[in-house]
């Protein structure tokens, strides 16, 4: 199989997924994909080392973890580890807002088969057993469809192939950082008035030598705020990759010339039992990395010249076990399943208007259910009134439960020509 | 409907970028056409096609044509209701858009009509005078409103009095029957937003064959003269999918000169469109990520890829005789030469000047690659596109019983033979679109 047909199967089994990663049995980097919300290459490395080592998953086998403590993100996010093949392993991310206890490594179904000891507990004592039921079922069967490529998968598990496939890849980034500027140069972002995060880019060539140097070690001790290394290292690659036009090719050689310097018990190297900050440094990270990159390679009138936070937030609105993701930034406003909400008359729209580049919705509760609100995400917002919950600002920090006939209100501005 | 008043009658399949079509004559037990004819429509336009049909029949008076199509897919990458008013209460300005904000624009801010609910028929009449003569500055040619007024905001004599006032300017009125209801906002604004595409057809038609001739489009599960604008754009995957029922098979892929997808007998309930979400009943399909109009470039990287950008059918690939840009259509040249719809398509494609276009082309693509290691020609890149359709079809095909249809079915099918759960079928539009044209009219004459 040359080049273009291994990307291009790479490729085809991860369009599947919104975070997936094929890993090779010794725990190599075959190839990722990390569109989603939360960036997790490098935890998936980690969540694959751990099941590998003590599970040994064989083919038909499918095993899970959320735990933030031991490669996971947060509980909501669930990492699914399946052999493909003698040599090839699949881990894959998937959100489910209606988990929120912790899973270790856990085998959900043994040689294709629910594991009968794990699954009453798992899912058939849960009080949310049917959608937990449909969630794992359809992940297993996602997995189940990608049986008829295995004979192509287990072509390019021979190691003669997989070192052709790393070579090119590694000549393709080669080709990439040559045409990027050589360099220095550091952020700083302080998150409050204790923690900072402090980011230093060197890019170098030497000797023929390639390397990405990401420093944290000026970062602050681990306050208020902290994430695991991996889950730093993650949003670190996706930058890296964006950057160099490398997102189709991640893969080990890239994560092989990238080196990171993350202070122990740092804000960036310190797991956090519920991931409760994680979306917040990953973003944060990335952006500083991602200004670094672009300042030091541009150097264009485009290019930026002072770091600032782009504004950013994610809310959850529960109901009924439905989670509603409403989530916005500077080029986008998504409200998923406000067309759901509307149609089953538990909320009224009061004013729903684009005009401009300004998103303003303004809803009145009618049903008599409770409908919880869940700040995952507020980065820099342009004013602290953007949500208001009956005429004052959402509290940031803590869940917000709504009354029927109460009302929400959002503004929020878009960049203009971003659509 | 009367024996003689369909005995002649077209089947006709009206693509995004082809037209292709079959006259036949209803009562006749034979599958075979009285004429064919195909063309490509950036060259010849549907009206013409039409018209040459009646010039080389002129003893035949067609009196019905069965149409399936795809051409209204070709609006899915435009914003929509650049003559279409959105006539709303204050506060609900492009309302359908809030739920998220990137999707395809589906009416043009500047025409946008704020209603006041508190106006009475006379005042009212002369508010909307003043505002139909501004925002026909904006366009003069403006012609089709959506009336999203709340019956818990307007009184029923509002609504009346705004829907006369634009009937009375000549204008074609579209309702929201739920306006909270966003979907529905959005399936309204969707079909008003298409209706000029959908007249052109018509005009055209008509022009061709006559102000009497049928019209039937299929639709749902069977051909029909009366229909939403929205069943337009899934009239050729309801079609596939009652052959799927039909032949008891769970998936189509189908690959012709303009389109490659899968369509399977599952059924979605919510069509998420370029437009946003709407309430829709559809069959669930797929387009393989590649369209055969896309072009082969190559990137920073040396390396020969297919662009990321829409594919566009003007000026079409260089086997239609006019492009510089190569497209995975012209990989297929060997291929296209000997496929008898497709050759009808670009007759150009026989000329050895074309042969020598598109071998140039080529080797021009192969030196600009300057990655040694994955440099390909175009039997390499032919090669590479089968397979990454090969392991698509069995990816998207883990059980079941699928068919490969379509122009280069057989190319595709190579791969798939030896798999039990594969069959091809060599499929023709007009003959499928005759064999249920002439069902239903049994069916109505029974």
């Amino acid at each position: 199989m040359n080049f273009h047909s291994t990307q291009q199967l790479l490729k085809t089994i991860l369009s599947h997924f919104s975070s997936a990663s094929l890993v090779t049995d010794d725990g190599k980097l075959l190839a990722s994909i990390d569109c989603g919300v939360f960036k997790s290459t490098t935890s998936r490395l980690v969540v694959f080392q751990i099941i590998k080592k003590y599970l040994n998953p064989q083919i038909g086998d499918l095993f899970i973890l959320n735990d933030p403590g031991n490669g996971g993100l947060n509980y909501q996010n669930v990492f699914f580890t399946t052999r493909l093949t003698d040599k090839i392993f699949l881990v894959f991310v998937r959100e489910m807002p209606q988990i929120d206890f912790k899973i270790p490594p856990t085998p959900l179904y043994d040689k294709g088969l629910k594991n009968k000891t794990v699954w009453p507990f798992l899912v058939e004592q849960n009080p949310q057993a049917e959608i937990l039921r449909r969630f794992f079922e359809k992940n297993w069967h996602d997995v189940l469809k990608l049986k008829n490529l295995s004979p192509y998968l287990s072509e390019i598990s021979v190691g003669k192939n997989q070192l052709a496939y790393f070579k090119i890849v590694a000549q393709i980034f080669e080709r990439n950082f040559n045409t990027k500027a050589l360099g220095q140069s550091e952020v700083s972002l302080k998150l409050n008035a204790a923690d900072t995060i402090k980011v230093r880019l060197a890019i170098d060539e030497k000797q023929n030598q390639r390397t990405i140097h990401i420093d944290f070690s000026q970062t602050s001790i681990a306050g208020k705020m902290f994430a695991a290394s991996h889950v730093i290292e993650s949003a670190v690659m996706m930058a890296i990759a964006e950057s160099y036009g490398m997102c189709d090719l991640l893969s080990q050689p890239l994560l092989d010339l990238v080196r990171l310097t993350l202070p122990p018990q740092s804000i960036v190297s310190k797991a956090n039992p519920l991931g409760t900050y994680n979306l917040l440094l990953q973003k944060a990270v990335s952006e500083q990395v991602l200004f670094l990159l672009t300042s030091l390679a541009g150097k264009s009138k485009a290019a930026p010249t002072t770091f600032k936070l782009k504004p950013e937030f994610r809310i959850d609105l529960e109901l009924d076990n439905k989670v509603c993701e409403i989530h916005a930034n500077n080029k986008k406003f998504v409200f998923k399943d406000l067309d759901y909400l509307i149609a089953s008359k538990a909320v009224l729209p009061l004013v729903s208007q684009q005009v401009d580049g300004k998103v303003h919705l303004k809803l009145q509760v009618l049903t008599a259910k409770p409908i919880v609100i869940r700040p995952q995400l507020i980065l820099n917002t342009y004013s602290q009134e953007f949500f208001q919950v009956s005429d004052a600002p959402l509290a940031k920090d803590s869940v917000t439960m709504l009354k029927q006939n109460e009302i929400i209100e959002l503004t929020w501005s878009l960049v203009k020509d971003a659509k | 409907m009367t024996e003689s008043a369909t005995a002649t009658a077209i089947a006709l399949y009206l693509g995004e970028s082809y037209a292709t079509l079959g006259v036949f004559d209803c009562r006749s037990k034979t599958s075979a056409f009285v004429f064919e004819k195909s063309v490509y429509l950036p060259q010849t336009s549907l009206k013409n096609l039409l018209a040459q049909t009646v010039a080389a029949n002129p003893e035949l008076k067609m009196e019905s044509i069965f149409i399936v199509t795809r051409y209204l897919d070709r609006l899915q990458t435009f914003r929509l209701g650049g003559s279409v008013i959105q006539a709303v209460p204050a506060g609900f300005e492009n309302s359908y858009s809030v739920a998220q904000t990137q999707m395809q624009s589906l009416a043009a801010p500047a025409l946008i009509l704020t209603i006041r609910t508190d106006l009475d028929h006379e005042a009212l009449t002369v508010e909307l005078t003043t505002e139909l003569a501004r925002l026909k500055k904006v366009n003069s040619e403006i012609n089709k409103v959506v009336l999203q007024l709340p019956e818990s905001l307007f009184s029923t004599e509002q609504i009346e009095t705004v829907k006369s006032f634009f009937i009375a300017n000549n204008f074609k009125v579209f309702l929201v029957p739920q306006p909270f209801d966003f979907e529905s906002v959005r399936r309204t604004l969707l079909n008003a937003g298409s209706e000029g595409t959908k007249d052109e057809i018509l005009a055209d038609i008509r022009s061709a064959l006559g102000a009497d001739i049928k019209i039937n489009f299929w639709v749902n599960s069977g051909f029909a003269d009366e229909f939403e604008n929205i069943d337009l754009y899934f009239s050729s995957h309801n079609f596939l999918h009652s052959y799927l029922q039909r032949e008891n098979l769970t998936h189509a892929f189908y690959f012709d000169v303009e389109n490659w997808s899968a369509i399977t007998i599952a059924t979605d309930s919510k069509w998420h469109s370029p437009w946003g979400a709407i309430e829709f009943t559809k069959p669930e399909t797929e387009k393989f990520s590649m369209s055969p109009f896309c072009e082969l470039t190559i990137n920073d990287a040396g390396q020969v890829v297919v662009a990321s950008a829409t594919p566009q059918f003007e000026p079409g690939p260089i086997v239609a005789g006019r492009s510089v840009k190569t497209l995975i259509l012209d990989v297929f040249f060997e291929e296209l030469r000997d496929n008898k719809l497709i050759s009808s398509l670009f007759p150009q494609l026989m000329s050895d000047a074309i042969q020598q276009k598109v071998n140039t082309q080529f080797q021009i693509l192969q030196k600009a690659q300057s990655l040694d290691l994955t440099r390909m020609n175009k039997n390499d890149i032919k090669e590479w596109l089968r397979f990454a359709v090969t392991i698509w079809i069995l990816k998207n095909c883990s059980s079941g019983s699928a068919r490969i249809l379509g122009d280069f079915g057989s190319f595709f099918f190579q791969d798939l033979k030896k798999n039990s759960a594969f069959s091809y079928s060599n499929y023709s539009w007009p003959k499928e679109i005759m064999l249920q044209a002439k069902q239903g009219r049994a069916l109505e004459l029974s």
